[in-house]
């Protein structure tokens, strides 16, 4: 399928309307497999004998395991003591509007994995004015914040700053703005009866250049500081969520410090970290495993409380064009960059014959192909080059955070996911009802 | 090569409902022996890749989707009970056999299909069910459904001729008009020429307008009313049409895996615990027919 076509955000970014009505139904078979098969569902004969085996093999290994415990004395109360298990982690969503025809009915299966969902189609595009995305279908997104209510799941929608680059900034650092849209923020929230909001405000780290960093910074605690005291004074929740740290300082290695972690950590309820979109520029890797680790020890260490970081999860990717022969049509979305998901890779990887390859270091798979492309009198051949996280990289990138001490995951996006990404996480995550 | 997908759990049920069983002779696994023997006549007619979906457990991960939906309660136990036995009998007898529990007989049959379908070796797949949620799974003249029972191919045309639409608009249509057999009800007012005809039209529930002045589609009875009911249970159209979806996120194997080399040793143990030792002898033969081939 191709999708919108994303600019630097575009993973994050609206595809607009025709997009989303583009979506393939159903989903197409996975012409791949997983390295390990997905649990619990086929009981294969042959199978049980090997897993007979391996049970053999693990009650050897405790039993030798066991002995060298009792022979060399080892204590418990000594440093080699086994530590105990991480805490299962709680999960949050960012619900796109392009992806509710998935996530609406999914909502109703894994509802007591989720401890909170953002429905993805509120936009900031002025001081006192939070709007639905014009492309939003209705009928839809009025489906899912009914599901969500029927079943309980706390909903703190994702407002994103939709104004031209620096305008934020400007509302933040006037006092009689940022009060304002506060304000604004604070009545969103009551009138649409949401247990809290998520402040997804990326323009500061992508748009308005690093120059400005400076003097957005306090601006930005500023208004957190200022909408957590208005929301919680309501019994209402604030997450905020954006992009990575990699240190507690503020060089130009430093990741997107403009948000001082170390200062609205106490202030906010959760923190969500986009670590994702690593590779904007060229084709490359959407979040290579040693990036994330980097990410996820900078967060960190400079919010101070890794118990409020929640790691975002990409169930996605990018499709770059690589090479091309001949003029493409003019005007075809489908020329440039496109972003793929869990859920629509599989009726790529099966159209184009494709065999992805897996690369353990970035925890990745990617794989090429060609197509031709034809319009309005113009044709070429394009050379092209995925690259994706898929149910395991998804596995992968959750116990990073995990062995880290993070308070959970959040999907970006819950409706581009599978069965096997399910299968893949559940055991990891805490019931909401626990 | 054809590879037969067959559905095990709706096969051991028509087994139970057919005439050998009903004789007052009957033997007692009459419908498990009637599964093996309609699975070895395959082989007789030249099958060589089979694989045979079961419900293992009837409940899905589909029951916690809607509280209606099918369940084992009020199923014949004695026949709940040689739904194991069959899956165990089948993979003596040297049939690929899957076992679903979280997924459904379908979600394997799909995966199956999708699996047989990528793969350039396979002339046609052919599943083996008369269940019209496969119809899904039907592409043009290569995956087709058959049902045994009225000895009927559906291939996509007449998947069309059947339903008036394609096979990736059927768990839309079913989403709409529901399935009581499997225990979801659909929406108000939406029957199965309403939702042939809008899906005719617009493919998939996404694609309807929701203004019913730009439903431009001729003999619609009450379209106000129509329109009305899909507004208010979009939700439920989407989960019913989820319900209805194939997961084919499911192992299954590869097609190799599912090539018939005859019965183990095993089988013969089976063959007089159904109380029919012949039937170890029969598929011997069926297996060295194929084998002379």
């Amino acid at each position: 399928m191709s999708d919108h076509d994303p600019s630097r955000q575009g993973s994050r970014r609206d595809p607009g309307s025709d997009a989303w009505r583009r979506a393939e139904y159903p989903p197409q078979s996975p012409p791949h497999r997983e390295p390990t098969p997905a649990a619990g569902t086929f009981q294969p004969r042959v199978g049980s004998r090997y897993a007979i085996r391996r049970v053999g093999a693990l009650v050897v290994v405790l039993a030798v395991a066991g002995a060298a415990f009792w022979y060399f004395g080892i204590r418990d109360d000594s440093e080699t003591a086994i530590e105990p298990a991480p805490e299962l982690l709680e999960l949050h969503g960012w619900a796109p509007y392009w992806a509710l025809e998935h996530s609406t009915p999914e909502l109703r299966l894994r509802a007591d994995y989720f401890s909170e969902v953002s429905p993805f189609w509120y936009q900031a595009t002025g001081v006192e004015t939070i709007e639905a995305d014009p492309n939003s279908p209705d009928r839809a997104t009025a489906a899912f914040l009914r599901t969500a209510r029927l079943e309980g799941v706390r909903i703190v929608p994702s407002i994103i700053d939709k104004l031209p680059a620096g305008e934020m900034a400007n509302i933040l650092s006037n006092d009689d703005q940022r009060r304002r849209h506060v304000d604004a923020i604070v009545a969103f929230v009551e009138e649409g009866e949401f247990d809290g909001v998520d402040i997804d405000y990326e323009q500061f780290a992508f748009a308005d250049g690093k120059g400005t960093w400076d003097t957005t910074r306090p601006s930005w605690v500023a208004f957190i500081d200022e909408l957590s005291g208005k929301l919680h004074g309501n019994d209402k929740t604030l997450t905020v969520s954006i992009p990575p740290v990699y240190d507690d300082g503020q060089t130009d290695d430093s990741g997107y410090w403009v948000y001082d972690y170390a200062a609205i950590t106490p202030m906010v309820d959760r923190i969500r970290v986009l670590a994702y979109d690593y590779s904007t520029d060229e084709p490359g890797p959407v979040a290579p495993l040693r990036w994330v680790e980097r990410a996820v020890q900078g967060t960190a260490e400079a919010s101070g409380d890794p118990s409020k970081l929640v790691l975002g999860l990409p169930l996605y990717g990018y499709n770059w064009p690589i090479g091309v022969e001949g003029t493409c049509p003019e005007n075809d979305p489908s020329i440039g960059r496109t972003t793929v998901n869990i859920r629509t890779l599989d009726a790529l990887i099966e159209k184009r014959k494709a065999k992805p390859v897996y690369n353990e270091n970035t925890g990745e798979y990617s794989f090429t192909y060609r197509v031709k492309l034809r319009g309005g009198g113009q044709s070429c051949k394009q050379t092209r080059e995925v690259h994706y996280v898929d149910g395991t990289g998804a596995q992968l990138r959750l116990e990073i955070a995990r062995e880290a001490d993070f308070r959970g995951v959040s999907l970006w996006a819950f409706g581009f996911e599978n069965g096997s990404v399910w299968n893949r996480i559940i055991p990891s995550l805490a019931k909401s009802t626990d | 090569m054809q590879v037969h997908l067959v559905d095990g759990t709706y096969e051991l049920f028509r087994q139970a409902y057919g005439r050998a069983a009903r004789r007052p002779d009957a033997k007692q696994f009459a419908a498990s022996i009637g599964v093996l023997r309609s699975t070895l006549a395959l082989f007789s007619d030249g099958a060589t890749h089979v694989g045979v979906a079961s419900d293992h457990v009837i409940e899905s991960f589909r029951n916690d989707l809607w509280p209606g939906y099918k369940t084992s309660a009020g199923m014949p136990p004695e026949l709940l009970a040689q739904i194991p036995m069959v899956e165990e009998a089948l993979d003596a007898m040297g049939v690929t056999t899957w076992a679903m529990v979280e997924h459904e007989a379908d979600d394997a049959l799909a995966a199956a299909a999708a699996i047989a379908d990528a793969d350039r070796r396979v002339e046609r797949a052919v599943i083996v069910t008369a269940d019209k949620d496969l119809g899904q799974c039907v592409r043009g003249t290569r995956v087709v459904q058959y049902d045994r029972r009225n000895r009927l191919f559906l291939d996509e045309e007449a998947i069309r001729a059947k339903f008036g639409i394609g096979p990736s608009s059927i768990p839309d249509y079913l989403g709409l008009v529901g399935d009581s057999a499997d225990g979801f009800p659909g929406l108000p007012g939406w029957g199965a020429k309403s939702a042939s005809a809008m899906l005719a039209r617009w493919e998939h529930l996404e694609s309807i307008p929701d203004s019913v002045r730009d439903w431009d589609v001729a003999g619609l009875r009450s379209p106000a009313t129509l329109a009305v009911a899909l507004r208010d249970n979009w939700s439920e159209a989407l989960l019913f049409r989820r319900i209805a979806t194939v997961e084919t996120d499911v192992d299954v194997g590869s097609v190799d895996d599912w090539r018939w080399t005859g019965p183990t040793p095993e089988f013969a143990r089976w063959a007089e615990r159904l109380e029919l030792p012949q039937l170890a002898d029969e598929a011997a033969t069926v297996a060295s027919m194929l084998a002379g081939r």
